[in-house]
């Protein structure tokens, strides 16, 4: 057993090293952790306006365009390929817009519509493309699971010129950016144009959605902006915390899924940064402090003892209790009357409980005093 | 009469059927007035209308003081936003000065004195760094009208900001809104409990789908027209 453990680390740690020396790799991962950095911010947006659906449509939509433009200008290079995947992107949002406006079909159905029609057209046309000589070196299915070691020292600098330049908007708009979020009503009605700073954000969307299917591929690109997000949201109380540290997140996960399928032979780069980020998704989900599930339990239990601890002292006053709660108002429920007629300790004690929560009107609490 | 906000021959429809048909009707400069009717009257949507947040099918909104970036100021419903969005109290009221400052100019240290100050005015700087959605109702509806206090405008909207308040938060609401009136600035506000009207308002627009009647609440806020507005819903249902 001891042997075995003590064995582990070395397996572990020596491609680790390697890896992290190798020219390609850092090139890699340097992309990948600029388009997480980026996914990051953008899905904090996506998730509070409720648009997180709308970034998986864009990026199931991309993929016969990739193809098409292959098809048409027969180059492999990754702009000209992302160039076909952005107008795509944007005919699938305005047919579901459209079919959306036009007919009784609600906005979610019209989008599940179109990002389905667009990928199963994308994926014929890759079966169509794969018969055409040299096309199979054109590598078009990376475009579905996404393929972060296709990406040419080139491909990096652009992404970050690109989430260099976002980064800079974010950061001039953000408190515009955190209204049309929050209030876009509102806006409108102050005469700011909230249109055009939601149009901003839902562009953005679009744009980090289409830069990320090269490496982590157009069926899982969505999961990078939604899990990130998700993440932060559990350990933070204002947006600026929620998108840097949604931005962190995000480039962990671009980094450790490359290494991953670096490491292992076979596993695309889109799954294992994905799994990444979820696992930083599901812990935070569970352990965040406050928000967190473990930290719910925790509370409802300690509710929960002090309750019964209270019930337990006062157990041998049990018929006055019962008098009392007779005369309790018929709004309070069983199980409140049970609480607020013990005693005056446990309405004390509950209540410093719920005021870390959220505050309630704590009416009724007096009708016991009379017992 | 000098007008804060006049509305023609207004008609509104979301689908076939209109929400508004035919809306005529001219609110006073400095009146505290209270547009009332019953459920699904259409209250929420003429005001949104008024605000140019709903567009109408026919007809036309006029508000004189739109010209200011800001001057239009909208208490919406509590009901509408998201309560767990990552924002404190501060935060939204910080938004109010948002429309003077423009897209690039930054809240200043004025910018950030107003926005405590509004805080203060509604009774809420205690609660001033909480999470919107750790607030009460009535706390929150508070916190929207000092965003709207620090946005410093020449006309109120507010939609029903007295549902689901408390009795404590309700009379510090009406007696903010009576100052805003008595510096001379106009407050509409989307109401639904009748038997406040005469003690509140000073002048009122009974709507449903139509106006039933508008005008100073001494003159138009009798039996026969509230009957009118309620009954003609119930008419509408029977059939």
């Amino acid at each position: 057993m001891t042997a075995a453990l003590g064995f582990m680390p070395r397996l572990a740690t020596g491609p680790l090293i390697a890896l992290m020396s190798d020219y390609t790799f850092r090139t890699v991962a340097l992309g990948a952790a600029l388009i997480g950095l980026m996914s990051g911010v953008v899905g904090c947006f996506s998730v509070l306006r409720r648009e997180a659906l709308l970034a998986d449509g864009a990026s199931h939509a991309a993929l016969p365009g990739v193809v098409t433009a292959y098809l048409v200008t027969g180059s492999r290079d990754t702009a000209v390929l992302l160039a076909g995947a952005a107008v795509s992107s944007v005919l699938a949002a305005a047919a579901t817009v459209l079919i959306s406006r036009r007919t009784r079909i609600k906005f979610e159905s019209a989008l599940a519509v179109a990002m389905s029609v667009f990928f199963g057209l994308g994926l014929a046309l890759i079966s169509c493309a794969q018969h055409l000589p040299g096309a199979s070196k054109a590598g078009l299915s990376r475009f579905i699971y996404g393929e972060a070691s296709s990406m040419l020292m080139r491909d990096v600098l652009a992404a970050a010129v690109l989430v260099l330049v976002l980064t800079a908007f974010v950061c001039v708009f953000f408190r515009h950016f955190k209204l049309a979020a929050f209030d876009p009503e509102y806006a409108a009605s102050a005469g700011l144009r909230s249109g055009a700073a939601g149009g901003a954000l839902t562009a953005m969307t679009v744009a980090v959605t289409i830069l990320g299917i090269q490496a982590v591929g157009a069926v899982l690109m969505s999961a990078l902006l939604i899990a990130p997000a998700v993440a932060a949201r559990q350990w933070t109380r204002s947006l600026a915390g929620m998108t840097a540290l949604a931005a962190v997140f995000g480039a962990v996960s671009g980094v450790a899924g490359t290494a991953y399928s670096s490491l292992r032979d076979g596993v695309p780069t889109g799954p294992a940064i994905v799994v990444a980020a979820s696992v930083i998704a599901g812990v935070s989900l569970l352990a965040a402090p406050g928000r967190g599930i473990a930290a719910k339990l925790v509370r409802r239990r300690r509710l929960r003892r002090r309750v019964l601890a209270a019930t337990e002292i006062n157990s041998d006053t049990r018929p006055q209790i019962a008098e009392a709660a007779e005369k309790a108002p018929p709004g309070v429920s069983s199980a409140e009357r049970d609480i607020h007629t013990d005693g005056s300790a446990a309405p004390q004690e509950a209540g410093e409980d719920a005021g870390t929560s959220a505050p309630e009107d704590g009416g009724g609490e007096d009708n016991a005093g009379g017992a | 009469m000098n007008t804060a906000v006049e509305v023609r021959h207004l008609t509104v429809s979301y689908g076939e059927k209109p929400v508004l048909e035919d809306v005529s009707l001219a609110i006073p400069r400095g009146s505290f007035a209270a547009i009332v009717g019953p459920n699904g009257a259409g209250k929420t949507t003429l005001m949104k209308t008024m605000l140019g947040l709903v567009k109408p099918l026919a007809g036309e909104v006029s508000i004189p003081a739109r010209g200011r970036r800001g001057a239009v100021g909208y208490v919406p419903q509590s009901e509408s936003i998201d309560r767990d969005f990552p924002i404190s109290a501060y935060e939204v009221a910080l938004m109010g000065r948002y429309a003077s400052l423009g897209w690039f100019r930054r809240p200043g240290k004025a910018d950030k004195a107003a926005a405590e100050e509004c805080l203060r005015r509604v009774g809420m700087e205690k609660f001033a760094l909480r999470q919107i959605g750790e607030l009460s109702g009535g706390q929150q509806q508070r916190v929207f009208l000092a965003r709207a206090l620090a946005q410093d405008a020449e006309i109120y909207f507010l939609d029903e900001p007295l549902k689901g308040v408390d009795a404590v938060s309700e009379r510090a609401i009406i007696s903010i809104l009576r100052g805003l009136c008595a510096e001379g600035r106009t407050v509409v506000m989307v109401h639904h409990d009748l038997r406040t009207v005469r003690d509140y308002f000073d002048w009122v627009s009974i709507i449903n789908l139509g106006v039933v009647a508008s005008g100073a609440v001494e003159d138009v806020f009798c039996e026969r027209n509230i009957d009118r507005a309620y009954s003609r819903r119930a008419a509408g249902a029977a059939v």
